[in-house]
Formats: structure tokens, C-alpha cells, sequence
């Protein structure tokens, strides 16, 4: 009986420990931030990718330099020529 | 809305524009051209209106969209075809080509005119700084081309009579009932327009009346078409009337646009002989399976005889072949109406159809098919409810 409840005693003390082992390793990618997986490149056909005009690698726009210039622009501009249908009278 | 600057028009919103997905993209894909400091060199080749381009340059990322688009009524303007057609013989096409491409052409509709700058015909301009828009802007782009009509109807622009109550009481705009499927020529569903064993047999829609309707009021107010509603009007009348008929209020027509090409400036012009409001019922004269209705309002449109006599001479030989009051839809609909106001409001009011003796009599023969003969006759006056 003395061997039994000493057999008992240590099975429940086996349990108990075993709660409080580590448990299955974690999948690191459950655990990242947003900007984290924002970081992750995406690999895109080359077929589908636009031409980056303003991303990293990309020379001055002189295309957008020009054309976010209001004093260039103006500078720049066709004179302003007499509208098309200036002549026309009445509801159109 | 007044007219942009010439550099207002084509200036880029740099804090907005590079964050957008066209922002992404390098100017000269869709431009062409080339990247210079210099204006002559960089415009060098350059597309200005890109999705006026053979192929469309929006058609490269878009081409579920650019693809039925080239064949919608905004881009053919199939429509004048349909009416040019049927008042003219073959031997008249080129000159009226001449005349289209000279004069009505203008109102062809491109990506761009809808979502990224105000329509070449009111003189072009981004909206925002080169942002594309998903949904166009109602009055720089919808009514800044449907505006004489459609736009001052539906602001209630027309001094004296109120704009429509789905603007007024509604905020709606132009896009809530018409859909991006319909503006691009798209229905959204194959059994929109093949509702029905002789839906099935529907040609391509030719006319801006023609197939399926869409949008319809019961979309919105379904009730009213299975006399759920408890008004009495809506059971008697059914579908013998458009909705129209009691939902509009007066709206514009037109007389005599005639057409030329300038002998000072040698640019196109026109000039429209009169503009006057009218609410006046005919009969229908597209009656169809998804337009029964026996009454409709009538509009009259500024076609005349002699509308393209500078490009020629009988250049509309065929004239009196299609009517000059047309089937209309006006944009000012109200809950009440002068003519809905009670059953003898409208019955034995001659006033509000399109008589014999409302026609100009050159125009008699062409309008046979809307003129109404007979008014409805007064009925014993009951209180509507």
C-alpha cells in the first residue's frame, strides 16, 4: 500500500512539473508587427511592374519638377488663344 | 464654373499626386515624350491626352474597362449616327462626316475627360493637381458637358423652377443612379438588358433610349409598380404613363442649331435659333417591352432642315423620317407637380400635349408619330390620395 500511494505520489508530481515545460516553439511570424510585414519584399513578375517614376533608384523627375512649378509654368505656357467656338450663339 | 488658367490647368499637386498609384508610374509611360529640362525636348512626341491614344494608353492597366469602352454611346456618339442616319440617304454621309467631325464630335468622351481633368470641350484642366478620380466630380465633369439640359434641370438652375429632389433633398449625384458599368457601356449583368425572351433578341444599343432601362425609378421605389404604395394615381395609370409624366416639372427645348465653320477665325461654330421651357406629353414613340408607357414627356431638339446647309445643300433629304419632339427624360423631378396636383389637373388639359396646333406645321409630318390627337377627357374629380 506504502508503494502504491509512493508510485501515486510521483505520477501526480510528474503531471505537475510537465504543465510547466516550454511550450511548442512559436512562429516567429505570428508575432510581427504591421510594419514589419510591410518590410517584406514581394516578389512582383517583372512583366507587372510599372516604371517606377518617384522610387528609390530613379533620376530627377524633370517631367514633375516642371509641372508642380506655377512660375514655370507660366513662364512656360502657349499664349492663350481665342476659344474655339467663341462665334457660337445660343444653347449649345 | 469658371475657366482654369492656362498653367492652372496642367499644374501637378505634388504633395498628392506621388502618393497616388498613377503617381507610381513614370510620366513618359503614358505621356510619351522623354524626360528634359527642357519644354521643346521633353514635349518632343509627347501624348498629351493619353487615353485619346491608339491603342489607350489607360487600356494597359485597365483593359477589362478601355476595352467596351471605344463602343459606348460616350465614346462613338453612336447616337447622333442613329438620328443622322435615319434623316439623311447614304449619298449625304460625307458631308455630314465633315460636319460631325467639324461640330459634334466635340462632345466625344475619353477616360481622361472623366477622371483626371474637366472635358476638353468646356477647355480641359485637372481636377486636382493630375489626381485621378474613381468617381468624376458631378459639376466639372457630368454636367459641365450635360449641362444646358441635364445639369440645370437637376441643380435647379433654371430660375423659377426648383432642381430635382433627388439633388435637393437626396445630395444624390449623377453616378448614384447612373452606374460606371453604364457610363463605360458595360451592363453589370448579362440579364440586365436580356430580361426576356425578346430581350434576347435586342441589336447593340444605338440610342441613349434604346435597350434595357437603366436606370428606372423602380429600382428605387419598387412599390409603386405593384400598387403596394396605396396611391390611387399609381394603380390606375400603371405603366400607361412615365414616371415623368407626373414627376417633371417645365424643362428646356430647343429650336434650329445650324452649324459653320467661321469665315474670320475659320473655326467651327454654331448658333441655336431659340431656347424656351416647355412640359409637354406625347405619345411615345419608342413604346417597347422595357418602355410601354403610352404617354411620355416630349423634348423638343434643335435639329432643323437646313441645320448642316453650309456643308452642303438637302443634306437632311429625309428630314420629317424621325420626329423633332422626342422622348425625354427630364432631370427636375419633384414628389408634387402642377399636372399630378389632382386627375383633372392633367385630363382635359390641353395645355400640357403636344397638339397639331403646338407643332411649327413645317414640322407636322415628322412629328405624326407623337402628336397627341385626342386629350384625355376630364374624369369626375376625386380626391387623390
Amino acid at each position: 500500500m506504502r508503494l502504491f500511494r509512493q508510485i501515486s505520489l510521483f505520477i501526480t508530481t510528474a503531471l505537475l512539473f510537465s504543465s510547466c515545460a516550454p511550450a511548442s516553439p512559436v512562429d516567429a511570424s505570428a508575432n510581427q508587427t504591421t510594419a514589419q510585414l510591410a518590410d517584406v519584399k514581394l516578389s512582383i513578375p517583372a512583366v507587372l511592374q510599372p516604371e517606377m517614376g518617384t522610387g528609390e533608384g530613379a533620376g530627377p523627375n524633370e517631367c514633375l519638377n516642371c509641372h508642380s512649378d506655377k512660375d514655370r509654368l507660366i513662364e512656360t505656357a502657349k499664349p492663350v488663344v481665342e476659344a474655339a467656338e467663341s462665334e457660337s450663339k445660343g444653347v449649345g | 464654373m469658371a475657366p482654369l488658367e492656362p498653367w492652372e490647368k496642367v499644374l501637378v499637386d505634388l504633395k498628392k499626386f506621388p502618393e497616388t498609384v498613377h503617381g507610381h508610374i513614370e510620366c513618359t509611360a503614358c505621356h510619351q515624350g522623354s524626360q528634359s529640362s527642357d519644354k521643346e525636348t521633353a514635349h518632343k512626341d509627347m501624348t498629351a491626352r493619353p487615353s485619346e491614344g491608339d491603342p489607350n494608353a489607360c487600356g494597359e492597366c485597365h483593359p477589362d474597362v478601355a476595352g467596351v469602352f471605344s463602343s459606348s454611346l460616350h465614346s462613338d456618339l453612336q447616337g447622333y449616327w442613329t438620328a443622322l442616319d435615319a434623316r439623311s440617304a447614304p449619298e449625304n454621309h460625307p458631308p455630314l462626316e465633315q460636319a460631325f467631325n467639324n461640330h459634334c464630335s466635340r462632345c466625344h468622351t475619353s477616360c481622361g475627360d472623366c477622371h483626371v481633368s474637366q472635358p476638353a470641350s468646356v477647355g480641359g484642366g485637372f481636377f486636382e493637381g493630375h489626381v485621378f478620380a474613381r468617381t468624376p466630380p458631378m459639376t466639372r465633369s457630368c454636367t459641365a458637358c450635360h449641362g444646358s439640359r441635364v445639369g440645370n434641370e437637376f441643380l435647379g438652375k433654371n430660375e423659377g423652377f426648383p432642381g430635382d429632389v433627388h439633388f435637393r433633398d437626396g445630395r444624390m449625384n449623377c453616378v448614384d443612379c447612373h452606374s460606371g458599368h453604364e457610363l463605360h457601356g458595360q451592363p453589370a449583368e448579362c440579364t440586365q438588358c436580356h430580361t426576356s425572351p425578346e430581350a434576347m433578341t435586342m441589336k447593340p444599343a444605338d440610342h441613349r433610349y434604346d435597350g434595357v432601362q437603366s436606370p428606372t425609378c423602380e429600382s428605387c421605389h419598387p412599390n409603386t409598380t405593384v400598387g403596394k404604395d396605396n396611391i390611387e394615381m399609381h394603380t390606375v395609370h400603371g405603366a400607361d404613363l412615365s414616371c415623368q409624366i407626373c414627376h417633371s416639372i417645365t424643362y428646356t427645348s430647343c429650336d434650329g442649331c445650324h452649324v459653320a465653320i467661321s469665315e474670320k477665325t475659320g473655326k467651327p461654330y454654331f448658333e441655336t435659333e431659340a431656347t424656351y421651357f416647355t412640359f409637354l406629353i406625347g405619345k411615345n414613340p419608342l413604346i417597347s417591352y422595357t418602355r410601354p408607357y403610352k404617354f411620355v414627356p416630349l423634348r423638343h431638339v434643335p435639329v432643323a432642315e437646313d441645320s448642316f446647309s453650309f456643308y452642303g445643300e438637302d443634306l437632311l433629304p429625309n428630314f420629317n423620317a424621325a420626329s423633332t419632339w422626342v422622348y425625354a427624360t427630364p432631370h427636375n423631378i419633384q414628389r408634387n407637380t402642377p399636372q399630378a396636383a389632382s386627375c383633372n389637373a392633367c385630363h382635359g388639359n390641353a395645355s400640357l400635349f403636344l397638339t397639331a396646333d403646338k407643332v411649327n406645321p413645317e414640322e407636322l409630318e415628322a412629328n405624326q408619330n407623337v402628336i397627341v390627337e385626342r386629350i384625355p377627357a376630364p374624369v369626375e374629380e376625386s380626391t387623390p390620395k
